[in-house]
C-alpha cells in the first residue's frame, strides 16, 4: 500500500450496498476520516430507502466561501439537505429514485475531496484559462497549528505572466520523533521529485526559513515542523483527468505523509527489536557456567565427580 | 465535536473493528499477516517499500503465493508483536481511516492475559501511534455489558458468567464485580468447527448429493440457517419420524464448476448438530462432560458469596451460542442440577433444613440480539460513555511512568 485512499470504504460498503444491491435496512453509522472530518449516514426505519449523510469538515466556511457551496450546486445538485447539529453540511439521496447509481455513489462517497478540493479546483481553472493572475491568495487553517496556504505567481523571468499556482503546507507533528521522521521524509521527498519528469517542484523548507511568498503572513518561529511547496504548473491540469488526479494528491498528501511517518516507525521498530534479540543472543552465550568439579552419574546410577 | 473513539478487538481468528457508537463492527477481517517471505538469510536488501510490502485480512489470504502467512494471535494472545504493530497500523490508516493522536482507542484481551502483554501493547499504541487515551479490556466483562441490550436484564450488573463460544474453542468465565475469577475459567474443546464436523459427517453417512469439493461449507451454511437446540432427543426424533415433511428442510445448491444444481435434504443433524454441547458423547469420546455440567462446576467451585449473582446472570456471547433456544435449554439443565443439589441439602439438613429452608436460587441464562459481536458490541457501547474517558490511561500517564501503567486496568463502575 503505498497511497492511502481517497475515500473510506466504510461509507463505500454502507451506501453502496443500499444503492447498488438494493439493501434497505435502518441504520446510523457514524465514522470519523483523517483531518478530522466526520460522517454520519442515517437511514431512518419506514424510509428505508432515504439515505442521508451527514459530513462534517473542518473550516466549513471558508471552503464555502472558496469554492466549496459551487461543487455543492453543481455536483450534489438536488441533494442538500438540512444537517444534524454539529454537522455542517447534509445530502440526501432516494435509493429508489436515483438513475445513476455508480455516479451518485462515487459523488457521495468522495465528498469529502470535493469539498476540501474546492479551492483548489477553483485555483486550477483559474491556471487553465490564463486568469491567474486575479486569483485571490488563500489561507485555509485546517488544522491548529498547521495551514494550506494557495496562491498564484509571476514566471521570474516574466513577472507579468502569471503561469503558476503555489500549494504550501505548513506541516507540524505533536510528537518528537515524529517530527524528525517527518523532516527527513520531506527532505527525502524533495530529492525524489528531481528524479521524476514533469513532476511539479517540491520545496521543503524549514520553520525558520518560510518560502517568500508566505513570510509575511507567518510568524518567525512557529515552532512546526517545516513547509513544503508543491508548484503547480498549467501542464499539470491541463486535461481534466489530470487536474483530476493533481486534486486527488494534495488533498491526500498529509495523510500521505502521516502513513508514511507511522509505517516507517513500525519498520524502524522491528529492526530494533530483531538487534535486541541477537543482542541477547551474544548475553546468553557470554554466561559462565561453574567451572569447578561436577557431579554426575554413569548409567547404572553410580554417582562421580568429575575434575576439570 | 467528539470525536469517536475506536474500538478493536483483536481474536484468534477475526479482528472486529470499528467507531464506538455503531451497533456493529464496521470490519471483520480475519487476523492475519501477510509479509514478505525472507530468503535464505536473515537481511534482505532494501529498496524503499519493506515498511509497506505487506497486506492484513482478506487481502493478505489472497497475496498467499507471493508472501509469507503469519497469525499473530495464538489461542487469544499475542505471539509475534512486529506482526501486531503492522496489522494495527493497517487497521487504522486503511479500514478505519483515523489519525491515531486524535482519537481514545479501547482494545481488548483474553483472561488471563500477562501484565507483560499489555505493557507490549501500550508500548506500540503510545510510542508509535501517539494515541491520546488507551484502555485494554477483559473481553468477558465487554460480553457482560454487551447483555445489558437485553430486555430481561433488568440491572445493569458486572457480576455474571460468561459462556464464550466461537469457532475454535468455548470458554466458561466466572466474573465478579468486573473482575475475572481466573481460578475458575474452565474450556470446552467443543465449538463451530466441530458442529460443522460433525454435521458434516452426518450428511454424508447419509449419503446426499452434495458436490465434495464444497461438502464443508455447505455443512457450514446449514449449520448456520436450519440448526436449533431441541429440548428433548428422543420426542424431537418421534416428531420427526411421524411428521417428516414438517420438519425437513431442503438446501439447495449449485455446482461450483460444472453450474448443476443439487439439493438435499436436512434431517436431524438440524438439532443433533448443536446437541454436542449437552450430550458430547456423541460426537466426541474424549470429552463428555455436557457444557451445563462444566457451568456448573465452574460456579460451584467460586467464592460462596458470588455464586447466586453468577448463577443469576449467565451470559452468550460468540457465534456459536446463536442457536434457536440454546439459552432455554441450558436454562432448564443448569436448574435442574442446582434445584437437584438444593434438596439433597435440605434433606441431608433434616429438620433443621425444613425449619429454615434455604432460599430457591435463581438461574438465569441471558440471550440477546448481539450475541456474535457481544466482545465488539460491550467495547461500542463503554467506549461511547463519558466513564470510559476517565478510566483510560492516557498519554500524559505514559510519558511520565512508562509502560507500566497498562499493567491494571480500572474497572468500569456498573451504574452507568
Amino acid at each position: 500500500m503505498l497511497r492511502v485512499e481517497l475515500h473510506s470504504s466504510i461509507l463505500e460498503e454502507a451506501l453502496g450496498s443500499r444503492l447498488l444491491d438494493g439493501k434497505r435496512e435502518p441504520c446510523e453509522l457514524s465514522v470519523s476520516d483523517f483531518d478530522d472530518c466526520q460522517f454520519k449516514l442515517v437511514v431512518l426505519p419506514q424510509q428505508e430507502n432515504i439515505l442521508t449523510l451527514h459530513v462534517h469538515v473542518p473550516c466549513y466556511d471558508l471552503l464555502s466561501a472558496n469554492g466549496a457551496a459551487d461543487v455543492i450546486d453543481d455536483v450534489y445538485a438536488g441533494m442538500k439537505t438540512t444537517p444534524e447539529t454539529g454537522y455542517q453540511v447534509a445530502f440526501s439521496v432516494n435509493a429508489n429514485e436515483v438513475s445513476n447509481p455508480d455516479e451518485t455513489l462515487a459523488r457521495l462517497i468522495h465528498v469529502k475531496r470535493n469539498l476540501v478540493g474546492a479551492p483548489l479546483m477553483k485555483a486550477f481553472n483559474a491556471l487553465k484559462s490564463g486568469t491567474a493572475k486575479s486569483f485571490e491568495p488563500l489561507e485555509i487553517p485546517w488544522r491548529q497549528t498547521e495551514s494550506i496556504f494557495v496562491q498564484s505567481g509571476p514566471d521570474p523571468a516574466n513577472p507579468l505572466n502569471y503561469d503558476r499556482i503555489t500549494v504550501i503546507f505548513s506541516i507540524d507533528f505533536p510528537e518528537e520523533s515524529d517530527r524528525a521522521y517527518c523532516r527527513i521524509f520531506l527532505q527525502q521527498f524533495q530529492e525524489c521529485q528531481r528524479k521524476v519528469n514533469n513532476a511539479p517542484p517540491v520545496v521543503f523548507s524549514e520553520h525558520n526559513n518560510a518560502p517568500m511568498e508566505i513570510r509575511d503572513k507567518v510568524a518567525a518561529s512557529s515552532g512546526i515542523v517545516g513547509f513544503v511547496s508543491l508548484t503547480i504548473f498549467a501542464s499539470h491540469v491541463k486535461t481534466p483527468e489530470k487536474l483530476a488526479k493533481t486534486v486527488d494528491l494534495i488533498v491526500s498528501f498529509r495523510n500521505y505523509l502521516h502513513f508514511h511517518i507511522k509505517a516507517a516507525k513500525t519498520n524502524l521498530h522491528m529492526r530494533m527489536r530483531r538487534k535486541v534479540d541477537t543482542w541477547k543472543q551474544i548475553l546468553n552465550r557470554a554466561i559462565q557456567t561453574s567451572s569447578g568439579p561436577k557431579e554426575m552419574k554413569t548409567v547404572t546410577g553410580k554417582t562421580f565427580t568429575r575434575k576439570t | 465535536m467528539q470525536r469517536p473513539s475506536v474500538v478493536i478487538d483483536n481474536g484468534t481468528g477475526y479482528t472486529k473493528m470499528g467507531y464506538a457508537g455503531n451497533c456493529e463492527p464496521q470490519y471483520i477481517v480475519p487476523t492475519v499477516v501477510a509479509t514478505r517471505a525472507l530468503k535464505g538469510g536473515a537481511s534482505t536488501g532494501t529498496d524503499g517499500v519493506e515498511d509497506l510490502d505487506f497486506y492484513i485480512g482478506n487481502e493478505a489470504l489472497a497475496h498467499s503465493s507471493s508472501h509469507q502467512i503469519n497469525y499473530p494471535i495464538r489461542h487469544g494472545l499475542v505471539e509475534n508483536w512486529n506482526d501486531m504493530e503492522r496489522l494495527w497500523q493497517r487497521c487504522m490508516f486503511k479500514y478505519l481511516r483515523c489519525e491515531p493522536e486524535e482519537h481514545y482507542f479501547l482494545l481488548t484481551e483474553p483472561p488471563l492475559n500477562t501484565p507483560e502483554n499489555r505493557e507490549a501493547t501500550a508500548e506500540i499504541m503510545f510510542e508509535t501511534f501517539n494515541v491520546p487515551g488507551l484502555y485494554i479490556a477483559v473481553q468477558a466483562v465487554l460480553a457482560l455489558a454487551a447483555s445489558w441490550t437485553s430486555k430481561s436484564v433488568t440491572e445493569r450488573t458486572l457480576t455474571g458468567t460468561v459462556i464464550d463460544s466461537g469457532d475454535g474453542v468455548t470458554h466458561v468465565i466466572p466474573v465478579a464485580e468486573g473482575y475475572v475469577i481466573g481460578s475458575c475459567i474452565k474450556h470446552i474443546p467443543l465449538a463451530g468447527r466441530d458442529i460443522t464436523n460433525f454435521v458434516h459427517k452426518l450428511l454424508r453417512e447419509r449419503g446426499e448429493p452434495i458436490p465434495s469439493e464444497d461438502s464443508l461449507e455447505v455443512a457450514k451454511r446449514i449449520k448456520e440457517m436450519h440448526s436449533y437446540v431441541c429440548p428433548d432427543l428422543a420426542k424431537e426424533f418421534a416428531k420427526y419420524d411421524q411428521s417428516p415433511d414438517k420438519y425437513f428442510r431442503k438446501f439447495q445448491g449449485m455446482h461450483k464448476k460444472t453450474g448443476a444444481a443439487w439439493t438435499c435434504d436436512v434431517g436431524y443433524e438440524r438439532f443433533l448438530g448443536p446437541e454436542i454441547f449437552f450430550n458430547p458423547e456423541i460426537f466426541s469420546s474424549d470429552f463428555i462432560t455436557p457444557l451445563p455440567d462444566v457451568v456448573d462446576e465452574a460456579i460451584v467451585k467460586c467464592p460462596i458469596d458470588t455464586r447466586r449473582g453468577l448463577y443469576k446472570n449467565i451470559v452468550l456471547s460468540g457465534g456459536s451460542t446463536m442457536f434457536k433456544d440454546f439459552g432455554r435449554r441450558l436454562q432448564r439443565d443448569i436448574k435442574k442440577q442446582v434445584d437437584k443439589r438444593l434438596e439433597v441439602n435440605i434433606a441431608r439438613l433434616g429438620a433443621l433444613g425444613t425449619a429454615s429452608a434455604p432460599q430457591k436460587i435463581d438461574v438465569n441464562v441471558i440471550s440477546h440480539q448481539m450475541q456474535r459481536f457481544a466482545v465488539w458490541f460491550g467495547g461500542s457501547m463503554l467506549a461511547s460513555t463519558g466513564e470510559f474517558f476517565r478510566v483510560c490511561h492516557t498519554k500524559q500517564q505514559y510519558d511520565e511512568e512508562g509502560p507500566r501503567i497498562a499493567r491494571h486496568n480500572a474497572v468500569f463502575s456498573a451504574q452507568m
